[in-house]
């Protein structure tokens, strides 16, 4: 982004220019404007990452206060499987290319001769240039699994169960319930990164609702103000009322995290069974995959148990 | 067949040696005939030998190198290497090509973000076909020598360990021992290829054992450029601190991409660093 230098969003509109159109890129050779990186770039990919990331700009210094006034997040990065891929227009061989079938993002791996061109035009570095077989190499969405309608690998095992893999509609016309649809076209919660780069990547954000405003304004666009509100409205509600207590749209979102990674197969559809406070998750023949409880059962342990006669020190 | 004179018209563009991969440096000079005239040489050629005491015979011409300017990457106007001393010999049934410019670090390594010195000879398959790449009407073969490739085929397998003395790697499911590996010794070779897309498809660069330093490639214009099913290039590079020394060699006629010199009219070719 910083390639990018200043530009201007006009209001909710970007107004600047993208990887495509900077005339004034470092690397005149390469059709999009990027960043080659170095070696030493790659030598400590994970440092800092555990890091916090600063102090919540409510508090004014660090005391330590339960909430804790300092803020991270983990921001997971695969390809983005980007609709105008950078990767793509940069090679001047055109060993990449998007499958009709899925839009999911290829390099040719009989085709390319290692140029990296790519590696240097993608503004989220996901391609990388493979020292063994020396050619370049990234994510393929697992297609294999996305053909056979399951969910890729890294979105089956994520042990936080918050990744959900589908396709989306035409912004135009959303299917409200389809969960991706819903989560990024119809209440806008989930954003892309760094939309200014113009790629259109596909990979959506819930952006974390305690980092400053000022940290996702800069990394999902303007839209995330209204993704912080419309989460935190829903979660504050629930806390308060009770989740029996909450209208249609706002069960659906609460339902959708919940629903998150609860099969391995791709969910079309979802609905909401209000009584029992269940979401369901069909296929896309309309078959059902999945029901899940929106509200998962709550155990409090006490302090002392009294049959074994000791203290817990874990209670959670 | 025998050719006492078989006539070579040289062009040159420069593919400058080890820099950044964005930084390529391409460079042609435009125009530029040699009319180099293969020397007839009686007997075995030095096909793979650049030392070889034959070469000291043959009368050596100097090319200057310019920058490319018909298609990315061309932007840079001084490529690191200016020239290229050239001989060509053969002795009937085989050609041999030497190509000499001066170069004091020996980049063999392709490392993230280096690219490796090579060199290429480009023999036209049709008139006209230009002095890059050919054109749609105009084939051309390539004879791409490579250093890593050099490297690859001198120590058989370049492991990660050797790019990076400090890297640290997981397991490989597929080697048994301790790291450098070596192939095919450490390696499982049908589990290895599994795990590396490019050789699995069998794309020459990422075959980890080469038979040779030198890729057969065939070209119809900017981007086409292709491995060639029928490899028939054979050479061999060596460096010796201040320059390299790359043979490049093959039957005159192999039987597939032949140039048109069984007339004896002057075929085209360029040559690359
Ligand atoms: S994230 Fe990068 S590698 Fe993936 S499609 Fe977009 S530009 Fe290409």
């Amino acid at each position: 982004m910083e390639t990018l230098g200043e530009q201007k969003w006009e209001a909710k509109r970007y107004a600047g220019k993208t990887v495509f159109e900077l005339e004034d890129r470092p690397n005149k050779e390469n059709p999009v404007a990027g960043y080659f990186p170095e070696d030493l770039d790659y030598a400590h990919p994970n440092l800092g990452e555990d890091e916090v990331s600063g102090v919540l700009e409510t508090e004014g210094g660090y005391f330590p206060t339960i909430p804790k006034p300092l803020w991270m997040f983990y921001l997971p990065r695969i390809c983005n499987h980007c609709t105008y891929p950078a990767c793509l227009a940069a090679c001047p061989r055109r060993a990449i290319y998007k499958r009709e079938e899925d839009e999911i993002v290829l390099v040719d791996q009989a085709r390319c001769r290692g140029y990296r061109y790519c590696i240097e035009a993608c503004p989220y570095k996901k391609v990388f240039f493979n020292l063994m077989t020396r050619v370049a190499e990234k994510c393929i969405a697992c297609f294999p699994l996305i053909e056979n309608g399951k969910i890729p690998r890294c979105f089956e095992t994520c042990i936080g169960k918050i990744r959900i893999a589908g396709f989306i509609s035409k912004p135009d016309s959303p299917n409200p319930e389809n969960p991706i649809d819903y989560l990024v076209l119809v209440i806008k919660v989930a954003l892309p990164l760094f939309p200014q780069s113009g790629t259109e990547p596909n990979i959506y954000y819930i952006p974390p609702i305690n980092v400053p405003l000022n940290f996702l304004r800069m990394m999902f666009g303007p839209g995330a103000d209204n993704a912080v509100k419309t989460y935190r409205a829903v979660m504050e509600k629930a806390r308060q009322n009770g989740l029996e207590n909450l209208d249609d749209e706002d069960l659906k979102l609460i339902g959708l995290v919940t629903l998150a990674n609860s099969t391995n197969r791709i969910v079309h559809r979802f609905r909401i069974i209000r009584e029992t406070l269940e979401i369901v998750g069909y296929d896309e023949h309309g078959g059902g995959l999945v029901k899940v409880p929106i509200s998962e059962p709550k155990h409090v342990r006490e302090f002392y148990d009294q049959r074994l006669k000791v203290y817990r020190h874990n209670i959670t | 067949m025998r050719m006492d004179k078989l006539v070579l018209v040289l062009a040159t563009f420069a593919l400058a040696a080890g820099l950044y991969v964005s930084n390529i440096q391409i460079g042609v000079t435009l125009g530029q005939e040699l009319g180099l005239t293969a020397k007839y040489v009686d007997g075995q050629l030095p096909i793979t030998s650049p030392d070889s005491t034959i070469w000291g015979e043959v009368e050596a011409k100097e090319v200057e190198l310019g920058p490319q300017l018909t298609a990315a990457p061309w932007i840079h106007p001084k490529p690191s290497i200016r020239s290229l001393r050239v001989r060509v010999i053969h002795n009937g049934t085989w050609v041999s090509f030497l190509l000499e410019w001066n170069d004091a670090t020996k980049d063999d390594k392709m490392l993230t973000d280096t690219f490796r010195d090579s060199a290429a000879v480009m023999l036209a398959l049709q008139p006209g076909a230009g002095q890059c790449m050919g054109t749609p009407t105009a084939e051309v073969v390539i004879a791409h020598w490579k250093a890593d490739w050099q490297r690859d085929v001198n120590e058989v397998f370049t492991d990660i360990s050797e790019l990076y003395p400090n890297f640290w790697s997981d397991w490989y499911p597929f080697a048994v021992g301790d790291p450098p590996y070596t192939l095919p010794n450490l390696m499982n070779l049908s589990t290895a290829k599994e795990y590396f897309a490019g050789w699995y498809v069998g794309n020459p660069l990422s075959t980890p054992l080469k038979l040779t330093p030198v890729e057969t490639l065939v070209a119809h214009g900017w981007g086409t450029l292709t491995t060639y099913a029928f490899q028939s290039f054979i050479g061999r590079g060596i460096h010796d601190g201040a320059k390299w020394s790359v043979v490049i060699s093959r039957p005159i006629s192999p039987g597939q991409a032949d140039p048109p010199w069984g007339d004896g009219g002057p075929v085209e070719v360029v040559s690359a660093v």
